[in-house]
């Protein structure tokens, strides 16, 4: 026993005394430089993520703050007509720069749902998202302040991919400029009927496994892109196993195209490098036409 | 926290663990040139996926982890080029003394050195280097028990 111990003492002290060549040293440092790139860019998903996290303290007084403007009345005589009845308009706008971030915001809220609980609901949460932002805004400003300047840009504006009789779907992208680009997108769809939005789950029938279909058909359609074109890379066998694409989430953002079929989206880096950008999945009908929600979003 | 740049991050880990990075690598080839490869090939694997560290306080470990992979994908190359030729062993008799003492983890399988080597010579938690080795932590404390056995008897027989 002792005898082990006082070897292990002995061989750590061998151990720690042998030192890397200086060589080695020069060739880390060189495959670091070659390696270098446009600064800051993995800086923007960290931002991001943060975003992921709560704040909704801030909530209430920046609402007030952004919102109660003059102009009001003017903005919504301007209103966007875009489906007979439902209208999406711009909510908050919401510009800042200070000490080297700049912040536009652009935040909508949907009216002519035809349920007023329904349009408050859909609402706070375009509001909660847009406070989130404004929230991290603020508290990279005062940290940055008195320091370097953040050369950050981030630009948070809305669109409607869809909008039918049936289903409406309101697409956030947030972008955030650190030298170079970091995009996430983040998609409402509601239903039109019932002024719901619809998570993922809501497409199909209780109980089904839908996150098995749809994630085994995304690593289908990923082996037969990277088989076909050698530059598409995706996060799949790689060796560096906990950085391989397993499952979608259960509420992993995706929205129905004009065609009806469903498009599961990543964003960058999620499921690929980050020269992949953000990638979206089409999903064909006859992959979940085994488990779709009668009467749902996917049954048109 | 300000938002350092992963690269910049990742060039100063690189820098500040060659020595730890370089003697684990040195463990599995004994010879300078092999471990400078080595420790090349995990840095690159590292930069090249940079992309995806999301926590930057794990980097330490993930230095570890991919300087055992290059390490073992090392022996594997090398074994299969020498297939055939007896594995050079036994070069040392008790009566020329140990040349060194560290010559005794050759004793124990590429994956228990690995274990034992961050356990004991870097202080390394168990709950690290399961993550390190990609193993449950219930494999690491199996096989680094097994592995202080196996040594204890080896040393047993040599004081003998």
């Amino acid at each position: 026993m002792a005898n082990l111990k006082n070897r292990l003492r002995q061989m750590r002290s061998e151990y720690e005394s042998q030192s890397a060549p200086d060589e080695l040293r020069q060739q880390l440092q060189a495959l670091v430089k070659a390696n270098a790139r446009p600064p800051k860019k993995r800086a923007a998903v960290i931002w991001l993520r943060r975003i992921g996290g709560s704040a909704a303290a801030a909530l209430l007084a920046l609402c007030i703050a952004v919102n109660a403007s003059p102009d009001a009345a003017a903005l919504l005589a301007d209103i966007p007509v875009l489906g007979p009845v439902v209208r999406i308009f711009s909510f908050r706008e919401y510009e800042d720069s200070q000490s080297g971030i700049e912040l536009k915001l652009s935040s909508p809220h949907v009216s002519g749902l035809g349920d007023p609980e329904a349009e408050e609901r859909i609402n706070a949460l375009f509001d909660e998202y847009a406070d989130q932002i404004i929230a991290q805004y603020e508290q990279d400003v005062a940290a940055m302040a008195g320091k370097d300047e953040g050369h950050i840009s981030i630009n948070s504006s809305y669109s409607v991919p869809i909008n039918t009789d049936r289903q409406l779907t309101v697409a956030i992208d947030t972008t955030i400029v650190m030298a170079s680009a970091q995009e996430r997108f983040t998609y409402y769809n509601i239903d039109k009927q019932t002024g719901d939005l619809v998570p993922l789950s809501g497409l199909f029938q209780d109980g089904a496994d839908y996150i098995a279909l749809i994630s085994d058909e995304i690593k289908r359609q990923m082996r037969a892109q990277m088989e076909a074109d050698k530059s598409v890379y995706y996060w799949l066998d790689d060796e560096i196993e906990d950085w391989n694409f397993r499952a979608i989430d259960a509420d992993q953002p995706y929205y129905v195209n004009e065609s009806g079929e469903l498009v599961i989206s990543f964003d960058k880096y999620d499921v690929a490098p980050g020269y992949m950008g953000s990638v979206s999945f089409v999903i064909p009908e006859d992959v979940v036409s085994g488990i779709i929600l009668p009467g749902g979003l996917l049954d048109q | 926290m300000n938002r350092p740049d992963i690269t910049e991050l990742l060039g100063r880990r690189l820098t500040e663990n060659a020595d730890r990075l370089y003697r684990l690598a040195f463990r599995y080839v004994k010879n300078e040139e092999d471990a400078m490869d080595i420790v090349q090939d995990a840095a690159c694997k590292v930069l090249q996926y940079r992309d995806k560290i999301r926590q930057p306080e794990y980097i330490d470990t993930l230095l570890y982890r991919v300087t055992v992979n290059a390490a073992l994908d090392f022996l594997r190359r090398h074994k299969r080029e020498s297939v055939g030729l007896p594995a050079v062993e036994g070069g040392r008799e008790d009566d020329h003394g140990d040349l060194y003492a560290l010559d005794l983890l050759d004793v124990l399988d590429e994956k228990s050195r690995a274990i034992v080597i961050l356990r004991f010579f870097e202080d390394r938690t168990l709950a690290e280097i399961a993550d390190i080795m990609q193993m449950n932590l219930n494999t690491v404390k199996t096989r680094l028990y097994a592995a202080l056995r196996t040594l204890r008897r080896e040393l047993d027989k040599s004081g003998r």
